[in-house]
């Protein structure tokens, strides 16, 4: 069974009233330990309402939800599903609860009940991991937008989950704090066999993942791995884009050039164009 | 009249342990009807720079012309404050945080009501202003802006600036967030702006591939410092300059580069995918013929 699992899975807010919104749709799909898999879809597809139902902050109006095997429907047990699969918001702002940065972090293994030695090492161990060891003593509030974010991916990192869920945590950072942000995070799934369940509509980041599940009006409209980006037009449709290399190596094709289907990646594109550049003399 | 910046200088919580130079020795010169972009870690003072046009930061040190309206230490007191905010319209990081109002059109009313113009023009500035956005007046102005989707909250903002009859229109970051339909729709509207009401633009933006694409010149701020405005093109051959600052170049060109690399020359200066593809398509067909 898949660590996490969503057996048609139905989510309405204000259900019942006259401001009711239907968020998510019937919607199954399960996630190995150790996979790297992206969520993708435009704003208010229901991408973050998935979220929220992955770790029992949203509990489903209909169908099932299990995390590491446990209903989250199961109160008992609720505290071991949100240990198993920690959440990064979009929002550091909402997430910063001490002064400084250094307990900030510390937060979440202190509610634990973790040795003060492990806590010290873990609050340093998730500092390094996104760069912000050097504002250890500062305090959250002076920091940019990005740097905080920064901040509470490590204050999730350090409480070492199985499972960790980026809600958009990269919609506010600039490139390079965006590319720092996703190395560690592929970092994390190479070497520690974290989960990651991405939620973006970058779409050159959603291309990192391992397998991609496109949401759309609360249904899931496309999933597999990267040949999805192949279908431009389908993805144009319900509001997202392919990365720029398919994007430029479909309007090469479309000017004759030969070029093989499914590049998504830079690489792809450079590799495919010195392959083509050979062929004519 | 152009946007002149000279000799500004900035410093936040003086005389305290928090004490931060974040704008040193700042001169630049914007002329009317451009399309000007400004690049820059965060904190590296671009927002603090664009607070200081109209007057949301008060002056410290140096001079700056928006217009006709001189801004300086001295007489930062007597500044037609309504007059500097009607002539540059300034639309803040995630502007639909400042939506306020019970309906869409008394929260876009809000600023032309203020410069005290009759109820006529204040109600057709607002029509208007809304409708340049690409919403529906009819349909929108007695809804809440609260009720609105994420891209039609930013459009709403953006129009409660725009009723003010900007001649200068400043963004910062005013894409970030959006998905890729929302990006397109804001970029679209900015360009519609600049050729129907406002030709003057200046636009803070992380994303290189955006304002590669659309700025004529680009300033780069570094650790308060203005290190150099150059043309998009000319900016992003400077490989050098932008590992120093380590700033990452658009993808098109990062793509340019690594096709020069393994020999398929493609040429200099590329910024934007229309560009790209003609190159590579001259590069790799001129081998065939």
């Amino acid at each position: 069974m898949g660590i996490i699992t969503f057996n048609n899975v139905s989510y309405t807010y204000n259900a019942g009233t006259e401001d009711a919104v239907s968020a998510v749709k019937g919607v199954s799909f399960e996630i190995n330990e150790g996979e790297f898999v992206a969520l993708a879809g435009h704003n208010g597809s229901g991408k973050s309402t998935l979220a929220k139902l992955a770790n029992g902050l949203l509990l489903p109006r209909k169908g099932r939800v299990t995390v590491d095997g446990i209903d989250t429907f199961d109160k008992k047990r609720i505290f071991d599903v949100r240990r198993t699969a920690g959440v990064v918001f979009q929002n550091p702002d909402n997430q910063m609860v001490a002064s400084i940065i250094e307990d900030d972090v510390a937060f979440g293994p202190e509610n634990i009940g973790l040795a003060p030695r492990e806590i010290r090492a873990r609050v340093d161990w998730a500092l390094d991991a996104v760069g912000m060891r050097a504002y250890a003593k500062a305090t959250p509030f002076r920091l940019s937008g990005g740097q905080k974010q920064r901040v509470a991916i490590a204050g999730v990192l350090a409480l070492k989950p199985r499972v960790m869920i980026l809600d958009e945590s990269t919609a506010m950072l600039d490139p390079i704090g965006r590319e720092e942000v996703m190395t560690v995070i592929k970092k994390l799934n190479r070497d520690e066999n974290v989960t990651i369940v991405l939620i973006t509509h970058f779409m050159e980041e959603a291309a990192q993942a391992d397998r991609i599940i496109v949401l759309n009006d609360g249904k899931i409209a496309l999933s597999g791995g990267r040949e999805i980006f192949s279908r431009a037009d389908e993805l144009a449709a319900i509001g997202l884009d392919v990365p720029l290399p398919s994007r430029i190596a479909r309007r090469l094709q479309e000017n004759g050039l030969e070029l093989p289907d499914g590049i998504v990646t830079q690489d792809d594109l450079i590799n495919a164009l010195e392959v083509c550049a050979k062929k004519c003399p | 009249m152009p946007v002149v910046i000279e000799n500004l200088n900035f410093t936040y919580s003086k005389k305290s342990a928090y004490e931060n130079h974040a704008l040193k020795d700042i001169n630049l010169r914007i002329e009317d009807g451009e399309f000007f972009g400004i690049i820059g870690h965060t904190g590296s003072g671009k927002t603090t720079l664009i607070g200081h046009l109209n007057a949301l930061l008060r002056i410290q040190a140096g001079s700056i012309t928006v217009d006709d309206i001189v801004i300086t230490p001295k007489n930062k007191k007597k500044l037609d404050f309504k007059k500097l905010r009607a002539t540059l319209g300034m639309v803040f990081q995630y502007p639909e945080h400042q939506l306020f109002d019970e309906t869409v059109e008394r929260d876009v009313s809000y600023g032309p009501k203020n410069l005290k113009l009759s109820k006529e023009e204040v109600a057709a500035r607002a029509k208007e202003a809304i409708e340049m956005v690409g919403l529906n007046y009819e349909e929108i102005k007695n809804r809440s802006p609260f009720d609105l989707s994420g891209g039609q909250k930013r459009r709403a903002a953006i129009a409660g600036v725009l009723a003010m009859h900007p001649k200068i229109l400043v963004l910062d970051e005013p894409t970030a967030g959006l998905d890729p339909r929302g990006k397109k729709e804001i970029l679209e509207l900015i360009s519609s702006i600049r050729t129907k009401i406002c030709p003057t633009v200046i636009m803070i933006s992380h994303n290189m591939d955006e304002i590669a694409a659309l700025a004529d010149r680009i300033a780069v701020m570094h650790e308060g410092k203005l290190v150099c405005v150059k043309k998009p093109c000319e900016l992003f051959s400077e490989t050098r300059l932008l590992d120093r600052l380590n700033i990452k170049m658009p993808q098109v060109t990062e793509i340019a580069l690594r096709l020069a690399k393994a020999g398929i020359s493609v040429g200099k200066g590329i910024v934007r995918e229309d560009e790209l593809t003609a190159a590579i398509l001259s590069a790799v067909k001129g081998g065939i013929s």
